[in-house]
């Protein structure tokens, strides 16, 4: 019997019919960047010192910030959000690892990094995403071997702090001219070119900003342009706070009006490479699926409790920005939550986003339920640690803040505070001493010990 | 070298040096006291001219001004350059105490040694260094050419004019002070955490 090599007209129907569904069936999970649907991209902004009333969408009599005022309106904004420890290395490794500082190690500004530290990252590669770390990384030690991350963009000028300008980059593991002139402008660029990508997987892209730290430079085409604006300024500080304290090796002693416009211009600049940055994800068609979170590393302070930089565990200092838009979360766009959520809660919630667990040793808590309902209960209280930065004469403390009281411990000389911040909110009235204070003590103590505890297990 | 003589007089210790370091002092303590507890005291509408004329004033005067205060004072009077030195360095040494007092009560004692020699301090010594030197050339320059001063010497002026404003250049000026903040910074890890 002879056989046919050429196909029936039916059997052709039959395969085209089979071709056509596996085809259907393999694309279905896909959306049209080609990642599986139910795993979002996220990008995580963090800029240096951005404390969190510099907004204008909060009325700020000065900056401009159309852009994170347009995340707000399409996001959540935690109107409570905090750091665990107010400094720039500390601060990132606990975004990085979901600890606190006590744990991971990064506890000031000197000690190192250490490798065997877990990020979320690991945990997102392995479940298949393209991964990217770009900008400041700023602990101490050599360069990390950061496990789970494809794209490792840094840089190591001035102790790890990057400058403004024409940044020398280091990336994956190559020192690389810089191809912009100012390096807000540069890794936003390279943030653009990493989401670019042609890719079959979903991306995580940790963007962390240089701005605004000091020298709090803004490109020329920004600079001078708050110059007429007027300072606000706390009724305690003057325009010469920081020449009478230990300010020099802060950089901080010019005027503080000045300092302050240069802060704001920086930002501002900032605020407009966000805005580029989603401009790209809406003319790629991939916003509906990208998860954008905003924090802050630490606050600043401008003069309030004649104090410059940060570290103090002072609300200017440990409170900061922190905005989500997830694309899932339409319900709650534009909406504030109040419950207090903190830098080791980012970890957590990139996991949990991405479908995944929370690794152990992870204290923070995932903040994605928030984002469909802005009104469940959040944290009541929380730790605060410092751990001293030679040469800056803040002393290690810890303190326990809760809605609505702020108990603060100094190791050495410095008197412990204790603030009502319902009545008090600038904390401005040491209760250390009155009769109320002797009557909240032993809670507050009680509470702190425990928070210790709880960490420390 | 013919060594350099004078022909003023040399008046007593306390119109020489005593009343010179008073001036230099008290003008530091009010203006420096002023400054911290001012702002309390006073009305809002006054703190402005607090702070410009003890705040700026007072960092200015710590900085740069003690020997344009001391020297007119100290130099007719006969005082010799160690006193003048001494009476310039008033300010310097007290504000540098109160600062390595407050770092006493943070760091351990190795590290507050290492903290005296912070930008602050160092700053201020650089200052020092620089006015002693410019006020040095301009008063032996003056009296030389009233014939109250033979054989003036300017090399040790010169020497110190220029130190001092190489280490206003390092701890200020060279990216805003911050390159030699991580030189310092290297140093301590060196020291502390090794």
């Amino acid at each position: 019997m002879q056989t046919s090599n050429i196909p029936s007209k039916h059997g052709m129907r039959i395969t085209s019919i089979f071709l056509v569904t596996l085809l259907f069936i393999g694309l279905l999970p896909l959306n049209l960047q080609g990642q599986p649907a139910d795993s979002p991209n996220i990008i995580f902004i963090l800029v240096d010192d951005h404390r969190w009333d510099a907004l204008s969408i909060l009325d700020h009599p000065m900056v401009q910030t159309p852009n994170l005022d347009r995340l707000c309106q399409e996001g959540v904004r935690f109107e409570n959000a905090f750091v665990t420890t107010s400094l720039c290395s500390p601060s990132r490794a606990s975004f990085l690892t979901g600890q606190y500082a006590r744990t991971h190690g990064v506890q000031n500004n000197l000690t190192p990094w250490n490798n065997n530290n877990r990020t979320f990252f690991e945990q997102l590669k392995a479940d298949g995403y393209d991964t990217a770390f770009i900008g400041k990384w700023h602990m101490p030690g050599n360069l990390p071997q950061l496990k789970g991350v494809d794209r490792f963009i840094t840089f190591t000028v001035q102790g790890g702090q990057g400058r403004y300008f024409d940044c020398p980059l280091i990336i994956d593991g190559v020192e690389t001219p810089s191809r912009k002139h100012y390096i807000t402008e540069e890794l936003t660029d390279y943030a653009i070119e990493f989401v670019e990508r042609k890719r079959n997987t979903p991306f995580c892209l940790y963007l962390s900003h240089k701005a605004v730290h000091h020298q709090f430079l803004p490109p020329p085409h920004i600079a001078g342009m708050y110059k007429k604006k007027a300072v606000p300024m706390p009724p305690e500080a003057d325009n010469w706070v920081s020449w009478n304290l230990d300010h020099l090796y802060c950089g901080l002693i010019g005027p503080l009006k000045r300092t302050y416009r240069n802060y704001m211009e920086a930002l501002h600049a900032t605020d407009l490479e966000i805005g580029r940055l989603l401009d790209r994800l809406d003319s790629l068609g991939m916003s509906d699926n990208t998860i954008i979170i905003y924090w802050g590393d630490n606050g600043f302070f401008f003069g309030e409790h004649r104090l410059m930089d940060k570290r103090w565990p002072y609300e200017e200092s440990i409170r900061v920005p922190c905005i989500i838009r997830d694309p899932r979360h339409r319900e709650t766009a534009g909406k504030a939550a109040p419950q207090m959520v903190l830098n080791i809660d980012v970890a957590p919630t990139i996991l949990e986003m991405a479908g995944l667990s929370p690794l152990p040793g992870m204290t923070g808590k995932s903040m994605l339920p928030f984002l469909s309902n802005v009104s469940l209960p959040g944290r009541d209280a929380w730790l605060y640690e410092y751990f001293q930065d030679f040469p800056y004469r803040v002393p290690n403390t810890q303190a326990v803040r809760t809605n609505r009281y702020k108990y603060v411990e100094y190791q050495g000389r410095r008197p412990d505070e204790l603030f009502d911040l319902q009545k008090d909110p600038k904390e401005q009235h040491n209760l250390m001493g009155t009769a109320q204070a002797n009557q909240l003590l032993p809670e507050l103590r009680a509470r702190l010990e425990a928070l210790r505890q709880e960490v420390d297990r | 070298m013919k060594r350099p003589h004078t022909t003023i007089p040399r008046q007593s210790l306390w119109r020489r040096f005593l009343f010179p370091a008073l001036v230099v002092l008290v003008i530091w303590l009010i203006t420096a006291g002023l400054y911290s507890i001012g702002w309390k005291m006073f009305p809002a509408t006054a703190i402005p001219v607090i702070a410009w004329t003890c705040g700026l004033g007072g960092a200015l005067y710590r900085m740069l001004l003690v020997p344009v205060v001391a020297y007119p004072i100290a130099y007719p009077r006969g005082s010799s350059l160690v006193e003048r030195m001494v009476i310039c360095a008033i300010p310097m040494v007290g504000w540098s105490a109160e600062q390595i007092y407050l770092a006493s009560g943070v760091f351990s004692a190795g590290e507050t040694i290492y903290y005296a020699f912070s930008s602050g301090t160092l700053l201020l010594l650089a200052c020092l260094f620089m006015e002693m030197g410019a006020c040095e050339i301009i008063f032996r320059f003056w009296y030389k050419k009233r014939g109250q001063l033979e054989n003036a010497r300017y090399l040790g002026p010169v020497i110190a004019l220029v130190a001092g404003l190489s280490g206003i250049f390092m701890l200020l000026l060279w990216e805003g002070g911050t390159r030699w903040f991580y030189y310092y910074q290297e140093g301590y890890k060196l020291l502390f955490h090794n």
